[in-house]
């Protein structure tokens, strides 16, 4: 009689939501699996009539299509340089705020995660200024060390390496606190032990700090690695993917398609390719875990 | 229960009943007061305007579309009126018997899909030359230039006395405005067989490409993208460079903002051809009715309003735009005007861009393919078929469309 | 001795970097209250020449900033308002409760973590309008109603609820029901409000969704305001500036009045080993 009561109880708790799951969640990413093999477009949205099914040709050529490769190639950029480097800022932060006796620790915590905090479409405005090659906070800075400044956001070549920068200064403070966290977990008798043994600061940090840190280092990184995936907001606001599409990345061409030319099949299909390539990601995680990403 | 307090509240801030217009651009806001006026005015239902920024005004209509929520009465963008005449989200207007006889034919023209007039032209516009004089006169010029060699004479003149891109043209990459005005005018077509295959590598078109190019190549125009361009009116008005091919917006926008000394340095033209005075794009806004308006009459009223001869008038001189009624050109003054003159000059030579509804992709492609091949990234050749190409792909739909239904889409 | 030295060298490093974290922050207040003559110069200075409050000015005047901080902050209110009535039940529920089917459901839904939020943009556009919530708050707050990753916050924590306190209860005769609004819900608290924090400031600054549901201007939040001033008025630092301060203050007010709460639940089931 009471185990059937605690079902029913577990099962009321969830439905509401559940339902919402399945119906504005599960329900649409497998209608947009249906809709990635229809040729939907503009025609089809005067008349649905228009609509024709043509099975997996816009994976098809997707593949084909240039501008998709071009997208491609600045999304892996993106995701090859800027998560290392973000990994290393957070990483060296967060040593730097594990050390025994620094002053003023809680202080430096909040300031330095504050830039995670702030609004993404603000903070890309305000970077926008500051990236100015004529009259930005960083070109100036860089005029005054006697170097020259660069066209950041003008010049293909550094349209992306700029991205980073402001990508890194906006989320390291995420991952240095869950890596603090990680690093104040490590026993100081490690440390010691390692010490009395002779090593020095170097292989105290191979041999203690990152074997003690590797499965939140490894999470950190993955979840680094599919944020930069996803990455869509920088670019529209700062640069609409230019210069030369140099900054066009996977799911700016996916707003393009879908949103602005209404070429919703291809968009589907461009948003599942992206799914599987996060899936590969999400493959690579230990697991057991419960990720948890904000 | 909360999702009925979602429900709720969504039903709490639908869209409010009450007749809109969206209209892009500064014209969005300074129409406000004729808005203003025509409520003041009518006995039926007012309205509400809201303005639209260029740059996201197409994508949003396009989303209002489909979220069948597009203004009663919608400005577009004269190259849109195909596409929307496509998705049949337009009004027709012949039955109303307006009478267009006093408005510039090729905007009416542009405006009529099929037979079927679906906007009534509001003001045109087409692009020419902006120029410095006192910069063509130390180079030795006293008219501005009539054809492209006498163009690239005078840029070359130029580039001697300024060096380093200094006095040359300003001609954003990401514009495809001038490179496609520059393409209207050779004999071939940019899209060829009704608009539904690319012209790209036909000899008319592959020329002016070339043309463009070199303006480049040969320093006469930095290769910049207009979101990250000096400040055009500050450059211009300290004469930093000479030539700029821009609409007749920036008429009252020069005026307004560059310095009192620079006011009759500069001038207008119309576009130089290769051999004389060529053609431009036909631009300019149209206003359409919203088929699914619940309120058409009313709409027809506002829009017949912005269209009488003295409302484009005073229209004309709050925002410098272009009658698309030729008497209020004399009332608003523009006949007397000489940097106005050039463009009535220039609109009897304006032709209008392919009516295709892919047709803004494929200008924007233009610039896109441009900016690669003047950056060096790609090859004219390689561009040129690249475009082909991509205008015969994104037409396909449009080729089946056509023989399907066995009548042009126009 | 050794130990000494570490501490002023990651002290420098930890200033240096506070001072790069900070320093647009900085030059976004300072230029928000910047007048054209200081912004269009060649090399505007770092402090305002004169300090002028014409871009706030024209914000609040012409640029109706005032309607889009009270859009934000409904959507924000409500947002929270949703996804505390949803996902507290089905938090505690998979954490204390036991039914069938809960562990491959679990699982399940474990699994679709990894699945993109952008995925099903498209399909809910349509289902949005034909619910007639497009261009409306209704629309903008779907995706808030229920989220996989507050379920899981919900769910880490309430594991910890001692279950000799729900035993107890049930011992005494009370229905689940009971049990959940008696003892569990006071015991949630601290969680309540980390999910709250999460949502608001995720409602908040939530961008792409809004920016395809809502159409009219009436309608925008603050992120959507912003993005349409800094491509329309690109020229106009200042007050571009002034937007952004807008948009991020009360963000940053909220996190440092309520910075612990927010940290714990940024912590929640991240840390291992």
């Amino acid at each position: 009689m009471n185990k059937r009561l605690k079902l029913q109880a577990g099962w009321v708790f969830i439905a509401p939501s559940l339902f919402v799951l399945m119906v504005f969640f599960f329900g649409p990413v497998f209608l947009a699996l249906i809709m990635s093999f229809s040729d939907f477009d503009i025609y089809s949205l005067a008349d649905i009539d228009n609509l024709r099914w043509i099975g997996l040709d816009n994976y098809f050529k997707l593949v084909q299509t240039p501008l998709f490769w071009k997208a491609l190639g600045n999304t892996f950029y993106l995701a090859i340089f800027g998560t290392p480097l973000s990994i290393a800022v957070s990483l060296g932060l967060a040593m730097a705020l594990n050390v025994k006796n620094a002053p003023f620790k809680g202080f430096f915590r909040i300031v330095l995660f504050t830039p995670y905090v702030t609004t993404l479409v603000a903070a890309a405005a305000v970077w926008h200024f500051i990236l100015d090659t004529r009259s930005g906070l960083l070109n100036q800075g860089l005029r005054l060390l006697g170097l020259e400044g660069l066209d950041w956001l003008g010049d293909p070549h550094y349209s992306l390496p700029a991205i980073i920068l402001f990508s890194i200064w906006k989320s390291f403070g995420y991952n240095m606190l869950i890596l603090l966290a990680a690093l104040q977990k490590i026993p100081d008798e490690l440390y010691e032990a390692a010490t009395l043994d002779g090593a020095n600061a170097w292989q105290r940090l191979l041999h203690v700090t990152l074997p003690g840190i590797m499965p939140s280092l490894w999470m950190v990184s993955l979840i680094t690695l599919a944020g930069y995936f996803q990455l869509f907001a920088e670019p529209y606001v700062m640069t609409q993917g230019g210069p030369a599409q140099s900054t066009l990345t996977l799911m700016y061409f996916m707003y393009n398609e879908g949103f602005k030319w209404w070429n919703l099949g291809t968009a589907s299909a461009t948003a599942f390719v992206l799914f599987i390539m996060l899936l590969g990601i999400s493959v690579l995680s230990p697991k057991n875990e419960a990720e948890t990403k904000p | 229960m909360s999702l009925l307090m979602a429900a709720g509240l969504g039903a709490c801030f639908k869209r409010e009943d009450g007749l809109r217009i969206w209209a892009m651009g500064t014209e969005g806001e300074k129409i406000v007061p004729f808005i203003n006026a025509f409520n003041h005015k009518t006995t039926g239902p007012k309205f509400r305007s809201q303005a639209l920024p260029w740059s996201a005004a197409h994508e949003k209509l396009l989303t209002a579309f489909a979220a069948d929520n597009l203004p009663d009465v919608i400005a577009l963008g004269n190259t849109w009126v195909s596409e929307f005449a496509a998705l049949d989200a337009l009004e027709p207007l012949n039955q109303y018997g307006i009478d267009t006889s006093n408005m510039f034919e090729a905007a009416v023209d542009n405006a009529t899909i099929d037979g079927k007039l679906l906007g009534l032209p509001w003001y045109v516009e087409t692009r020419l030359l902006f120029y410095r004089k006192d910069n063509l006169a130390r180079a030795g010029f006293q008219n501005p230039p009539q054809t492209w060699a006498e163009w690239e004479a005078q840029l070359a003149a130029l580039g001697k006395i300024g060096g380093n891109h200094k006095f040359g043209a300003f001609m954003p990459v990401n514009e495809f405005e001038p490179l496609v005005a520059f393409c209207l005018q050779s004999q071939n077509q940019i899209l060829i067989d009704n608009a539904t295959k690319g012209g790209f590598q036909t000899n008319g078109i592959k020329e002016t490409f070339a043309f463009v190019k070199s303006l480049y190549d040969k320093g006469y125009a930095a290769i910049l993208s207009g979101a990250e361009a000096p400040d055009l009116y500050a450059s211009f008005g300290r004469g930093e460079f000479t030539f700029v091919i821009t609409g007749p917006w920036n008429i009252a926008e020069m005026r307004k903002r560059l310095p009192a000394d620079a006011q009759d340095k500069w001038a207008t033209a119309p576009l130089p051809g290769r051999t004389g005075l060529g053609a431009s794009i036909l631009g300019g806004v149209s206003l359409g009715i919203n088929k699914a308006s619940t309120q058409k009459m009313a709409a027809l009223e506002l829009i017949k309003e912005l269209t009488n001869v003295s409302v484009q008038a005073e229209f004309s001189k709050a925002t410098a735009d272009l009658p698309s009624v030729k008497p209020a050109w004399a009332l608003a003054g523009l006949e007397t005007d000489a940097k106005a003159h050039s463009f009535y000059q220039q609109l009897s030579l304006a032709k209008a861009a392919p009516k295709a509804p892919e047709w803004e992709r494929i200008a924007n492609e233009m610039a896109i393919a441009m900016e690669r091949v003047v950056r060096g990234i790609q090859s004219l050749d390689v561009a040129l078929a690249g475009l082909d190409n991509f205008a015969d792909d994104i037409l396909a739909k449009r080729r089946y469309m056509i023989s399907l239904k066995g009548n042009a889409h126009e | 001795m050794k130990k000494m030295q570490f501490s002023w060298f990651s002290t420098a490093i930890l200033c240096f970097a506070s001072f790069l974290a900070l320093a647009p922050l900085f030059w976004m207040v300072s230029v928000s209250f910047m007048g054209p003559e200081d912004t269009n110069s060649l090399t505007p200075p770092i402090l305002p020449s004169k300090v002028t409050l014409e871009n706030y000015e024209v914000l609040f005047e012409q640029q109706s900033m005032g309607r889009y901080v009270l859009n934000s902050l409904i959507i924000s209110t409500c947002a929270t308002f949703l996804a505390l009535s949803f996902n507290i039940t089905a938090g505690y529920a998979f954490a204390k409760l036991r039914f069938t089917g809960k562990e491959k459901l679990f699982q399940g839904l474990l699994m679709a973590l990894v699945i993109p939020g952008q995925l099903s943009m498209f399909p809910l556009f349509f289902m949005a309008k034909n619910m007639g919530l497009l261009n409306s708050f209704g629309g903008v707050l779907i995706p808030f109603m229920a989220s996989l990753f507050g379920i899981l916050m919900v769910r880490q924590y309430a594991l910890s609820i001692p279950n000799e306190m729900l035993e107890a209860a049930r011992v005494d005769g009370a229905s689940e029901y009971q049990v959940f609004w008696h003892i569990v819900l006071p015991n949630l608290t601290p969680i309540m409000v980390t999910l709250a924090i999460f949502t608001f400031l995720g409602a908040w600054n939530d961008f792409l969704w809004p920016l395809i549901v809502l159409s009219d201007d009436k309608f925008y939040t603050l992120p959507l305001a912003l993005a349409g001033l800094s491509r329309e008025h690109v020229q106009d630092h200042g007050l571009i500036m002034a937007g952004a301060m807008v948009t991020i203050v009360p963000v940053l007010l909220i996190f440092l009045i309520l910075q612990r709460q927010y940290v714990r639940g940024l912590l929640a089931g991240s840390v291992k080993g």
